[in-house]
């Protein structure tokens, strides 16, 4: 089995160390499904840098968990971020807020708009893309060409205004008469992050990050996830009540640990202002917090 | 083999610890409200009668800044950890407890979100009044509380005009004032004076006023100290005014004889035994209002030919001038840090009070009212100034927080105050 074992070993040792091989494989094979399936629900980000600007229009993807848009978006808020062009080239073009994309999977271009026609009346716009999307530019861009083809997943995206307003897409388009094709797209979701172009392979120009009506592309769980950060930063900075003229000159970092009911379990001060009225004012305002649900058994740091 | 089951023993004890750790969520809180934090302050019920008016004073003095805010009821010491949770569940997030026994009052602050103790002292009640143990109090929790030094132990002193021999000619009386207490909870002291005395001036590190008297043939310049003792420093014809001393001992005053305001600098030879009075501004122009930066620099206020005033900045040993991007400014005052300077400026017709930086050459207004002000004085914290607010006919003395732009008045609506000037700290007890 092992020719590299050396020779001096008997027959018994031999059977225990290929034992401990194979217990060994087994055990890494289980440790990295369960890192990849118990992963936490609530993404750990590190908000430094605070939120992203609320007035930056969002789209939420429903069948994306996450797209990791949201830590480019934050170092977009504070630097620049540098383009790096994949060796593909894929760059989506400039789409106006108000067009939905709808990609269905259906050979028969008839059916396909049909289908079209049983979309939600949310949606204002809609277009028809063909199978494999080829990639094409802004001034290439135009409805003339598209054709009916091959169309593998279903996908609504709706822009938003900003995280308050946001009406996240909950529900999935139904298809009356393509119950087995709904199957096969409930069955290949991981495969959307794959053979979406548009948004796992996204990449932003310099120039388009500079513009700021650029919407930030993110998953449902980011989402949520950034709406549970909006609501405690909004929650503790209500509470929190510095006394005026007070100049730290250190942050107070605080580490809590919530507990099941949406309170602080233990509050312990990992660093200090220098200023007691300070670090005891920032301390009142998180016990005056309640946390939202989704942070639940979490802890937080937080930087004051 | 036992190097087998080493590595089959570490896998089995790092695994889980990797499983299990978890990287905390970070999030960047910024204030947008303000508001004091709340202290109880608990006298204990068997010293009620003595303990009321020092908790009056005390909550005078800490919400001064309006960045704490003293709530006074009747509680015993704690003696359990239950007793200090007590008050923070009822909103109390720092608790003082003050008690008196025998001749000594005692003063302890705890934390109770942490139910911690922070400190304590004893107060010999002796040598102090009432308004002098607050005092002494508040000084002492300052510096716990906000990691600085406070100017509570600090008196300001100001002119008040009153009326003279006859009825035109009013003159000007010296008097004392603490800048947080009300003239019910400790009154002015008055410095008498048998002339009109104006623009007094602190020593920066000693318990002597300098202040300019006015005689039938000049005005001459005085000094006096806690045991009452008053003598003429310099008696130059014309005017002598304004001193400032460095932290070294080098004096300069302003001294006027003839036709232009002239900074001299003051030096006792010891051998000579004869004091020297050296023109450090030459040029043409007025000089006022100098002010050690430091031991080496001065900031003065020049008025040239026109009336126009600008700052400016001299270096004793090169003497080179250094005039600040700043149009028409007056009455020049250094924080005790030396990196701030406040003055006033006319902003559409109206004298405002400004602060200056001078490392980071940034301009800032504090005030915008529709009064003038005048003649501003840092606190020895850094954290007010005090200044003249002009009415149309009479004058207030304030306390200006520079942070807030918070004012307090001193003195009533219906006086005339004027030349107030913040002593540094002095010590227990106020004497004068």
């Amino acid at each position: 089995m092992l020719r590299w074992l050396p020779k001096k070993l008997n027959k018994r040792q031999q059977l225990f160390f290929q034992l401990t091989i194979f217990s060994f494989c087994v055990h890494a094979l289980g440790f990295a499904f369960y890192c990849f399936t118990s992963r936490q629900k609530v993404v750990a980000l590190n908000m430094r840098t605070g939120i992203i600007d609320t007035e930056t229009p969002i789209v939420v993807l429903p069948f994306v968990k996450s797209t990791g848009r949201l830590q480019m978006a934050r170092t977009r808020r504070t630097k620049r971020v540098k383009q790096q062009i994949k060796t593909s080239k894929r760059i989506t073009p400039r789409r106006p807020s108000s067009v939905q994309v709808a990609h269905i999977n259906t050979p028969n271009k008839q059916v396909a708009t049909n289908i079209a026609k049983t979309v939600p009346p949310v949606t204002q716009k809609l277009k028809v893309y063909t199978g494999k999307i080829k990639p094409v530019t802004h001034e290439k861009f135009t409805s003339e060409k598209i054709l009916v083809k091959n169309i593998k997943h279903v996908q609504l995206v709706e822009p938003v205004q900003n995280i308050s307003m946001a009406p996240v897409i909950t529900q999935q388009p139904v298809f009356p008469t393509f119950a087995t094709e709904k199957k096969e797209i409930q069955e290949t979701e991981q495969e959307e992050q794959e053979t979406i172009p548009n948004i796992t392979d996204l990449v932003i120009t310099e120039k388009l990050v500079q513009e700021e009506n650029n919407p930030i592309i993110l998953g449902r769980e980011e989402y949520q996830m950034l709406q549970a950060y909006q609501s405690l930063h909004e929650t503790i900075t209500q509470n929190w009540q510095a006394p005026a003229g007070f100049q730290p000159k250190k942050e107070c970092i605080l580490l809590v640990n919530i507990n099941n009911q949406g309170t602080v379990d233990t509050l312990t001060v990992e660093q200090s202002s220098g200023i007691l009225a300070y670090d005891i004012a920032a301390r009142m305002a998180v016990y005056q917090s309640i946390f939202p649900s989704e942070l639940k058994k979490q802890s937080i740091r937080l930087h004051f | 083999m036992k190097l087998y089951a080493k590595l089959l023993s570490f896998y089995f004890t790092i695994l889980p610890i990797a499983l299990h750790t978890q990287v905390p969520l970070e999030l960047t809180v910024s204030a947008k409200n303000f508001g004091p934090l709340r202290i109880l302050c608990a006298c204990n019920p068997n010293d009620s009668q003595k303990l009321t008016p020092i908790a009056n004073n005390l909550s005078c003095l800490l919400q001064a800044s309006h960045q704490f805010s003293l709530i006074k009821q009747n509680h015993p010491i704690p003696i359990t950890k239950d007793d200090i949770a007590q008050h923070a569940r009822n909103g109390f997030p720092l608790a003082l407890f003050l008690s008196q026994q025998d001749q000594h009052a005692y003063w302890h602050l705890y934390d109770t979100l942490s139910v911690q103790y922070i400190k304590g002292k004893k107060i010999d009640t002796n040598i102090l009044d009432t308004p002098q143990i607050a005092l002494a109090i508040a000084d002492q929790i300052w510096p716990e509380l906000t990691s600085q030094q406070s100017s509570f132990i600090s008196l300001i002193a100001a002119c008040k005009q009153e009326p003279g021999l006859t009825k035109k000619r009013s003159k000007y009386s010296l008097y004392l004032m603490h800048p947080f207490l009300s003239t019910n909870q400790l009154k002015h002291i008055k410095i008498t004076t048998t002339g009109s005395a104006i623009a007094p001036r602190w020593h920066p590190h000693k318990p002597i006023l300098f202040y300019s008297q006015h005689t039938p043939t000049n005005v001459r310049l005085m000094a006096t100290d806690t045991q009452k003792k008053s003598w003429v420093v310099t008696s130059f014809d014309g005017q002598n005014l304004t001193p400032t001393i460095a932290r070294n001992g080098r004096t300069i005053i302003v001294i006027s004889g003839g036709c232009c305001t002239k900074l001299y600098e003051y030096t006792f030879d010891e051998s000579t035994q004869k004091r020297h009075f050296v023109c450090l501004t030459p040029m043409p122009g007025d000089f006022i209002s100098p002010t050690f930066i430091n031991d080496n620099d001065i900031i003065f206020c020049h008025i040239n030919q026109n009336n126009g005033p600008r700052l400016g900045i001299l270096n004793l040993t090169t003497h080179a001038y250094e005039w600040l991007p700043l149009k028409a400014a007056l009455c020049p005052a250094v924080s005790p840090d030396g990196a701030t300077v406040a003055f006033c400026k006319k902003i559409d017709g109206i004298y405002q009070l400004h602060t200056y930086g001078l490392k980071t050459k940034k301009e800032r207004q504090i005030t915008h009212g529709k009064q003038h002000i005048d003649e501003c004085s840092w606190s020895a914290c850094g954290n007010f100034l005090t200044c003249t607010i002009e009415n149309d006919q009479t004058s207030r003395i304030a306390v200006i927080n520079v942070h807030t732009g918070a004012i307090n008045y001193l003195t009533p609506i219906n006086e005339c105050w004027a030349y107030p000037h913040w002593s540094a700290r002095l010590t227990l007890p106020l004497k004068f």
